[in-house]
């Protein structure tokens, strides 16, 4: 083998392993002037600051993600304490689905100290106008006393009755009646912030 | 003011001699029938329920009975009771028939209630004589409710959802005859006062 071969054969060594390698970044070349170590450090910093925006702007989403989560928990909380109560014909008794509605709403309530409810008691159009005032008042107090079961201070609880008097549903039959037999529910102060781990 | 308890304070009724009021009020999750002196204070409770509800008093004429509506037997049905006496059931019942009969007014001349009751599902003014026992069914055309006596003891003014359109009509019970006051949607628990004397009269002649 002759000493060009040799060469030749380094050199196609070099060139295979230089394949597999990134070449270095920057060529070191003349010996740096000042104002080549200012664009240097300069080039190291904006790197440094891109790299602190990148991660600033990532927190920035998730926190963003993080609020309208909470947000739209708090408006299906909201929607889950205003869900309706409904009732049979001239009874105040809680059916198993209100009993469940009721529960639910008792977690929320008990997850969060300062909420205080308003229930209203509602009657169907049928009976009497003074009847139906004290069948609502009735139904109200129900729920007051269900919720107060659970541990619930009824004195966070205020009840209203408005009888026949304010329908859901205008109608003379017995799909109107069903959904004016009811027990609505408003928030009367506090908000709501935490949301309780039965109800995620 | 009179009554601010927390709940209900509905359907208030004087006494004759001005002195009380009877009305209906939240108690222990219900509503009872409950006095006050018109001058306040003086609560006392009338009647005692448990879980049903007892409201719409009216005072017999002498001032020492007083008519109510009560569910205690799981229907609304009409009572009459001595002031801190026991009730008695005045109204039409059967076990079973799913009877509603409310809103009872007490005639300012005698032993007759008038009060409204479900008759084949619509409502209809009935009047009981207390003291006989005998009821009168006084309407038979369309949804009647509230009635309330005119001072003569004869008329009754009371209100009507569907009837000719709804609005207030009075009554005759005598000659039962009927004729609309005012027509009209919306109007109900109309209360003849004692000033309406003389146009009563002049209705009944």
């Amino acid at each position: 083998m002759t000493l060009r071969r040799v060469a030749a054969l380094v050199l196609v060594a070099v060139s295979a392993y230089g394949c597999t390698r990134k070449p270095p970044p920057v060529a070191v070349a003349p010996p740096a002037s000042p104002a080549a170590r200012t664009d240097s450090s300069a080039i190291l910093a904006a790197r440094a600051q891109a790299r602190r925006d990148s991660i600033a702007a990532a927190e920035r989403v998730a926190r963003d993600n993080a609020e309208r989560d909470r947000v739209a928990r708090v408006a299906r909380m909201r929607e889950t304490l205003s869900d309706i109560v409904y009732f049979e014909y001239d009874s105040d008794q809680l059916t198993q689905e209100a009993q469940e509605k009721l529960r639910t709403k008792v977690a929320i309530i008990r997850a969060n100290p300062n909420l205080q409810l308003q229930v209203e008691g509602h009657a169907d159009e049928r009976g009497s106008t003074e009847y139906n005032l004290a069948l609502g008042q009735r139904r109200a107090e129900t729920v007051r006393d269900f919720m107060a079961g659970y541990g619930v201070d009824t004195g966070r609880i205020v009840t209203i009755s408005f009888g026949e008097e304010r329908p859901l549903v205008e109608g003379g039959e017995e799909s109107a009646w069903a959904r004016n037999r009811r027990a609505e529910f408003s928030i009367a102060g506090g908000e709501i912030t935490t949301i309780p781990p039965e109800v995620r | 003011m009179l009554s601010d308890r927390q709940g209900l304070n509905i359907t208030p009724a004087y006494s004759p001699d001005g002195e009380t009021v009877a009305f209906g009020t939240s108690a222990g999750g219900n509503t009872e029938v409950a006095t006050l002196r018109t001058t306040g204070g003086g609560l006392q409770q009338q009647t005692r329920g448990n879980r049903n509800d007892s409201l719409s008093p009216s005072f017999s004429p002498d001032g020492r009975q007083i008519a109510f509506v009560s569910n205690r037997l799981g229907e609304p049905h009409v009572y009459v009771m001595p002031v801190g006496g026991q009730p008695r059931l005045v109204s039409e019942y059967a076990y079973g028939s799913n009877g509603y009969n409310t809103s009872p007014d007490w005639s300012p001349r005698g032993s007759q209630i008038a009060y409204h009751s479900r008759v084949r599902g619509i409502h209809q003014i009935v009047m009981v004589d207390v003291d006989k026992g005998t009821r009168r069914l006084l309407t038979n055309v369309g949804n009647n409710e509230d009635p309330s006596w005119a001072p003569d003891g004869q008329h009754l003014v009371f209100a009507s959802k569907d009837r000719d359109g709804g609005g207030l009509f009075v009554l005759d019970t005598v000659s039962g005859r009927v004729r609309p006051l005012l027509r009209g949607a919306g109007y109900g628990l109309p209360d003849w006062s004692d000033t309406l004397y003389r146009a009563s009269t002049a209705a009944a002649r």
